[in-house]
């Protein structure tokens, strides 16, 4: 269907962030610590302040008879374009959320509003497209076939399929650790993991897809929302009574996105979350005396000022022999964001890598050796970002670091 | 099958246009009631009015306050229908505007007066009147936003408390020279918030074109909108030491007591009582297009803030908004 580029339907995005868009004070609280906009551009339009303007003065126009008359058509669409751009400049780590004085509720601001901007058909943008079409045609965002998924897991005799087999545990691997060589090792850690702790777990193989966070960032609803369903039925499946993830994209997304996308709230899990529990009821056998290492924690955006999830990893490097924790400047809910989120690395990586530098730099900061975090993708970049710092700090993931400690 | 559903659909058209009617007639209401109230005052808390030529400039002002208060309430219904053009939950998304805005005020209703009205007026407090957040982001921006907020507020206050005393209670402290009212809540009290005020525009206009700090850029908006609330607060001191230096009845010299306009009446010049009338005529010209702008411009934030505050308490973080 085509759609005029000079109209933007408002109907996706709740009321109340409408009412949120004329709450913001101009204060500007967001718009100095805002990653992209703020920090690695300092380009008004792109910061916080600046697209809630933008957003105002747009519906202003388009909703005033007097205004939109006087506006002609080529500049409504430009305006619109332009919003859609900066909009999309943006990895929705919830930061603005957390400096503003006002706390609007700036995640689903943004996410509703690149929802509006897709149902308009003004978003979402041309790199993303390969993205939906791979998901489309693969269900996962890699391009890579369906087959492979469970690739990793071939060789391993204790992970079973969850489809047909009575589990503990159904673990959801996510796209990027089913994929990524280099993240593999985050699945094949958590079997681990499960084994040493006597839980038998189980995975959804080839039948498994990618959870829509993607999808839902970039403001594919309805695409995310059929993949969702899908999903679920998958869950269903199976007799698993709790579903754990290592992602934190995808634990937001069945946590928190797939209530109001499904109707359905599933039993799911942060691995952190799940070794913070082991842990604590001493079902993993650890070292006894390893030598001293000083690690920092990343808060993955998705984990954090998206779900609140900050006590857990810290109290699994609290439990572990020998591990120091030194935090960096910025941590929980002030945590920088490692830039990659909400579509961006598909965008534009250059501010993403520019973003993961100054990440790298606070972890250097600490004088730690080891940055862990506990998520695949943040790990995926912040692991290229100290690649291009001539690896000043060792990127792991929270699983490395306990099997690193375990007997 | 059809025959239902096409029922359903005229049943449905049916309850919308009950709701766009219901509607215009709540606009409607609230437009005769404010007006009715701007109309029927005897305005006797004002300093002009009994002296003949004074008559024209009263009178022009009551019925410009009767337009501009139909702009204000006309731009709030403006931005709620923009609003309402949203996602409401319990109406459907289809559903016009309208609907979308009874289906919102009743879960409002239900939400304020529910058992958890203990919580929300709390959170109301706290978040909305002491902005707590702001309080521990920066103490010295806070006081200078306080004193602008809790200036207006004062001022508005005390306008009620003034206009109740007088047109209902007859209240001759508000009129005798020495009287209490007239010291303490026409003299003083106004000075004191208005004073505040002012000293709260002047905190935000050193920080924004003296020391303009990264985190602020200026736009025509913001600009404006101090500009707005200094001329409307300044004029209001001229007027009044014009009044005084004027001996104008009502003005009469309490230094004590009004003790800004004072200091202004120091240099103002005396005028006749036909100029004085014009003054107050700008003033009061002024402070109603600032009320004819609030819905246009970024101070709208003072009732959008508070509602999505308070909208935000009601709905927990991490769940998707109703
Ligand atoms: S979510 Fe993050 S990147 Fe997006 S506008 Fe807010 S602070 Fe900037
Ligand atoms: S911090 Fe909040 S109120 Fe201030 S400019 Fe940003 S969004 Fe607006």
């Amino acid at each position: 269907m085509k759609r005029d580029k000079s109209r933007i339907d408002l109907s996706s995005i709740p009321a109340k962030s409408l009412v949120e868009f004329d709450a913001c004070t101009r204060c500007g609280e967001c718009s100095i610590i805002c990653p992209t906009g703020g920090e690695a551009e300092q380009v008004e339009e792109r910061t916080p302040r600046g697209k809630i303007r933008a957003v105002r003065k747009v519906v202003r126009t388009l909703r005033n008879p007097l205004r939109a008359a006087l506006t002609s058509e080529k500049k409504m669409e430009r305006m619109l374009s332009d919003l859609s751009e900066s909009v999309y400049q943006c990895s929705i780590c919830g930061m603005c959320m957390e400096a503003c004085p006002l706390s609007l509720r700036t995640i689903e601001m943004w996410e509703s509003l690149r929802r509006s901007l897709v149902d308009s058909g003004l978003g979402p943008k041309e790199p993303h497209e390969a993205l939906v079409k791979s998901i489309e045609n693969y269900d996962n965002p890699w391009m890579q076939p369906r087959m492979q998924r469970a690739r990793w897991a071939k060789k391993i005799k204790s992970i079973v399929d969850a489809t047909k087999e009575k589990i503990d545990l159904l673990y959801y691997v996510g796209c990027t650790a089913s994929y990524d060589p280099e993240i593999n090792r985050v699945a094949q850690n958590l079997v681990s993991i499960a084994e040493k702790a006597g839980l038998r777990m189980g995975i959804l193989g080839k039948a498994e897809k990618c959870c829509g966070s993607t999808l839902l960032r970039i403001g594919e609803y309805e695409r995310a929302r059929k993949l969702a369903l899908e999903n679920v039925d998958i869950f269903r499946r199976t007799d698993a009574d709790r579903i754990v993830t290592a992602c934190a994209g995808c634990y937001k997304t069945l946590a928190q996105d797939y209530p109001s996308l499904t109707g359905t709230r599933l039993p799911v899990f942060h691995t952190t979350q799940l070794l913070a529990e082991l842990l604590s009821e001493d079902r993993l056998p650890l070292k006894k005396d390893p030598p001293g290492l000083a690690v920092t924690y990343h808060d993955p955006c998705h984990l954090g000022r998206h779900t609140q999830m900050y006590d857990w990893p810290r109290e699994i490097i609290s439990r572990l022999p020998g591990v120091t924790l030194v935090e960096m400047e910025r941590n929980r809910e002030r945590s920088r964001c490692c830039g990659a989120g909400g579509g961006l690395m598909t965008l534009n990586q250059e501010i993403v890598f520019r973003i993961a530098g100054m990440r790298i730099e606070d972890a250097e900061r600490t004088g730690a050796q080891v940055l862990v975090t506990s998520c695949p993708f943040c790990q995926q970049t912040l692991v290229e970002a100290a690649r291009r710092r001539d690896n000043s700090v060792k990127v792991i993931d929270i699983t490395d670091l306990v099997i690193e400690l375990l007997e | 099958m059809n025959a239902i559903e096409s029922d359903q659909a005229v049943a449905k058209k049916r309850d919308y246009l009950f709701d766009r009617i219901g509607l215009y007639l709540l606009i409607f209401v609230i437009l005769v009631i404010v007006s009715s109230i701007i109309l029927v005052l005897p305005y006797s808390n004002t300093y002009i009015g009994d002296y003949g030529a004074d008559e024209i400039y009263l009178k022009s002002f009551v019925y410009l306050a009767v337009v501009s208060t139909a702009v204000l309430i006309l731009g709030v219904f403006y931005n709620i229908m923009i609003w309402m053009e949203g996602r409401v939950s319990g109406a459907d998304q289809t559903a016009p505007p309208a609907r979308k805005f009874f289906v919102s005020l009743g879960k409002l209703m239900r939400s304020v007066f529910s058992k958890d009205f203990g919580k929300i007026l709390r959170s109301f407090v706290l978040d909305v009147i002491f902005l707590r957040k702001f309080w521990s982001i920066s103490k010295v921006r806070w006081i200078v936003h306080g004193l602008i907020l809790f200036g207006f507020i004062g001022i508005f206050l005390l306008d009620v408390i003034t206009t109740v005393a007088l047109e209902f209670f007859d209240s001759r402290s508000f009129t005798e020279p020495d009287g209490w009212g007239k010291l303490w809540i026409r003299d003083f009290g106004f000075d004191l918030f208005g004073l505040m005020i002012m000293i709260g525009l002047a905190g935000a206009i050193v920080r924004r074109f003296v020391m303009r700090p990264k985190q602020l850029v200026t736009g025509a908006e913001d600009v404006v909108s101090v500009l707005f609330l200094l001329v409307v607060v300044l004029s209001g001191f001229v007027l009044e030491g014009i009044g005084i230096a004027s001996g104008i009845p009502g003005h009469e010299s309490h230094e004590m007591y009004s003790f800004v306009g004072y200091l202004f009446s120091a240099v103002s010049p005396a005028v006749s009582v036909d100029a004085y009338a014009q003054i107050w005529f700008l003033h009061a010209i002024v402070s109603l297009a600032l009320i004819m702008y609030i819905p246009f411009s970024k101070l709208f934030h003072m009732f959008a803030a508070p509602l999505a505050m308070q909208l935000n308490d009601i709905v927990k973080r991490g769940e998707i908004a109703p």
